[in-house]
């Protein structure tokens, strides 16, 4: 497909009778931030000439270095379906930059795509495909939501109509309206639970998609009087939400995974791959289960990887190497949730994987036995280790490797291990009703 | 007369039951009623019914007035708003929902039944034409696809109008596929050895 270039927008903007522009960008916890403009103030935007304040942004920048420009990417235009088609309401994701024009270092995006020039040097390019898992919640009579399923109020509505299965249906519809190729759209294993898949793409186009993708599953739920979430463990004692994220490498056009004359068809770089992954995962699990809740689906039982393994067959490891050869070879992460911001997850997992091609770092043997049936010795005899079990552990293991801080760059890392040290201190000193129920009456 | 399928919602408990009584004498049915916007919307889309009647006021998270506009953006049902309030923002909000009619309190059957019955025309009316002028569209781009292709074949093939349409429409039927389909075939083949 041609690339969207300014003018294509200036021309769809017409056909479609934009009215309004949602200039977006993430904070660097991946929140979706928005700066609505008219049709009017497209041309100054197009120019790169729109300006805002960096500092009213988490985690962004101080106040006196805050005049930040926003440098719409034309390809990432696209038409929200389910506004009128009268003054309808487009948007286009941004670069940012500093006002000397030169890229902020801070901005995710461009995390992202320092990661994916480094590869290009190498002669790489990602492809990845991401399978997000989400809750659908009703919402109580003062619109706030709850963890009541739409299952379990099934059960007591009138109709056996299933709101659920309406909105996920409405989801597919307008995501595929806006470009998406979804290949799978099912209902997960626990009640409530949903997930859709979308077809893979290159890193940055996958980024950009998984941050839209949020933004249409939430905007959509509401639309439908429901609650979209994409917390990680929403319920204790039921499945929590994933977001595996199936990655290869391209060299010229064929992948770089695929080598038909090894007994696997595995290619030594894929090996060294999954490598530099597994050396990295405790500091990468930081990025990519970034909240304190995270840690509540990374428990044995649930179908969550808690052990540092990977596998060409079994499910519960770490990374699986799914039977697909040839073009489709690829390697699944099975850790991610989505809570993660896609463009800092993504970097940090192409960065350590470079890694591991640069310095032909070997991975340990697979593991095709169920981990969670073994022994602790047994384990120890095979030398697989636990993945962090808090975010705390996962910061400490982020700030004493040097490859994923390199990854995030210096700003983003410090404000990232900043905002999580005031997160982690806030929750400790939190008394949670787990205490109150095991401690109260006891002493 | 005709019977309709209405969905009734309001927060005030007494005032839907004397306008259901009112609706149901004149033989239309009450499938689903509640007092808050959410509700509303599920309701809806559950019970597809054939008319929304709505406060402009409700209690939580969504307004009548927004759910109106979903309902109208998402094309559920036609929508008429009731309200205590003569205000002009709500006739705005109103009139940017699409909304059919805005009925200001307290309310008579001698009014409320007759703009029902107009809504449902009117919203019949709307659907046909809508789905006129879609079909009229996808005329038009047809035709102009067709045409350019049968310029492409006529400057390549050295065929003449009649003849470069017949071939067309032979393949159209041997392969089971809309005539647009061959003549975009034809015309990105056509790209492709420029």
């Amino acid at each position: 497909m041609p690339v969207f270039t300014s003018d294509d927008v200036r021309t769809a903007v017409k056909d479609y009778g934009v009215k309004f522009v949602r200039l977006q960008f993430t904070d660097i916890f991946g929140v979706l931030k928005n700066v609505s403009i008219t049709v009017e103030q497209l041309e100054k935007a197009l120019n790169n000439e729109l300006m805002f304040d960096g500092s009213s942004i988490e985690g962004f920048v101080r106040i006196e270095e805050s005049d930040m420009y926003l440098h719409p990417d034309p390809s990432t235009f696209v038409v929200f379906p389910w506004k009128p088609r009268d003054g309808a309401v487009a948007r286009l994701i941004c670069d940012i930059y500093n006002s000397d024009d030169t890229p902020f270092i801070g901005d995710p995006r461009y995390v992202l795509r320092r990661a994916i020039a480094e590869a290009e040097e190498m002669g790489y390019m990602m492809n990845v495909g991401p399978e997000a898992e989400f809750f659908l919640f009703h919402v109580d009579e003062d619109g706030r939501p709850t963890t009541i399923t739409q299952d379990r109020a099934g059960y007591f509505d009138m109709t056996p109509v299933d709101l659920g299965e309406n909105a996920r249906r409405d989801m597919v519809l307008n995501l595929e309206q806006m470009g998406f190729e979804i290949e799978a759209s099912h209902h997960e294993v626990a009640p409530g639970q949903h997930e859709i898949d979308f077809k893979y793409s290159n890193a940055l186009d996958i980024a950009d998609k998984i941050v839209t993708f949020k933004f249409v599953v939430r905007t959509i739920a509401q639309r439908h009087g429901l609650h979209a979430t994409f917390m990680p463990k929403p319920v204790f004692g039921i499945a929590g939400s994933g977001m595996h994220l199936n990655q290869s490498l391209m060299n010229n056009g064929t992948n770089a995974f695929y080598d038909p004359d090894t007994p696997n068809r595995l290619s030594q770089d894929c090996l060294y791959y999954i490598g530099g992954l597994m050396r990295h995962i405790p500091a990468i699990t930081s990025i990519i289960n970034p909240t304190i809740n995270s840690y509540k689906r990374l428990v044995s039982g649930y179908e969550a990887p808690v052990y540092m393994a990977w596998s060409y067959r079994n499910r519960s490891p770490l990374i699986r190497v799914p039977a697909k050869r040839g073009q489709s070879t690829r390697i699944e992460l099975r850790s991610p949730d989505p809570s993660c911001n896609p463009y800092l997850a993504l970097a940090a997992c192409l960065k350590a994987g470079l890694d591991g091609i640069k310095n032909e770092i070997a991975p340990p043997t697979p593991c095709d036995r169920n981990i969670y049936e073994l022994t602790p010795q047994e384990r120890d005899e095979l030398d697989i280790a636990i993945l962090p079990e808090s975010l705390k552990e996962a910061m400490y293991q982020l700030s004493i490797d040097p490859v994923i801080m390199d990854a995030l760059g210096p700003h983003v890392t410090q404000r990232f291990l900043e905002a999580k040290r005031i997160e982690w201190d806030n929750y400790r000193q939190q008394v949670h009703s787990w205490e109150l129920e095991q401690y109260l009456t006891k002493f | 007369m005709s019977e309709f399928r209405l969905i009734l919602i309001d927060s005030d408990n007494v005032w839907r039951k004397n306008v259901k009584a009112m609706l149901t004498k004149y033989g239309h049915w009450v499938v689903g009623e509640a007092g808050d916007g959410l509700s509303a919307i599920k309701l809806v889309r559950s019970r597809e019914p054939d008319l929304l009647i709505i406060d402009a006021a409700l209690p939580g998270g969504m307004d009548g007035l927004q759910v109106a506009k979903i309902v109208h953006e998402d094309k559920l049902a036609p929508v008429l708003v009731t309200s205590t309030s003569d205000d002009h923002s709500i006739l705005e909000k109103a009139k940017e929902a699409g909304v059919f009619a805005l009925l200001i309190k307290p309310l008579g059957e001698m009014s409320l039944l007759p703009t029902v019955e107009l809504a449902m025309s009117k919203y019949q009316e709307i659907t046909v034409l809508e789905q006129k002028i879609k079909d009229l569209q996808e005329t038009l781009e047809t035709r102009k696809i067709v045409e350019r292709a049968k310029g492409i074949l006529m400057e390549t093939q050295g065929l003449n109008e009649a003849e470069a349409f017949k071939r067309m429409q032979r393949q159209s039927m041997n392969k089971r596929v809309s005539i647009r389909l061959v003549a975009e075939a034809v015309i990105m083949a056509h790209s492709l050895n420029k």
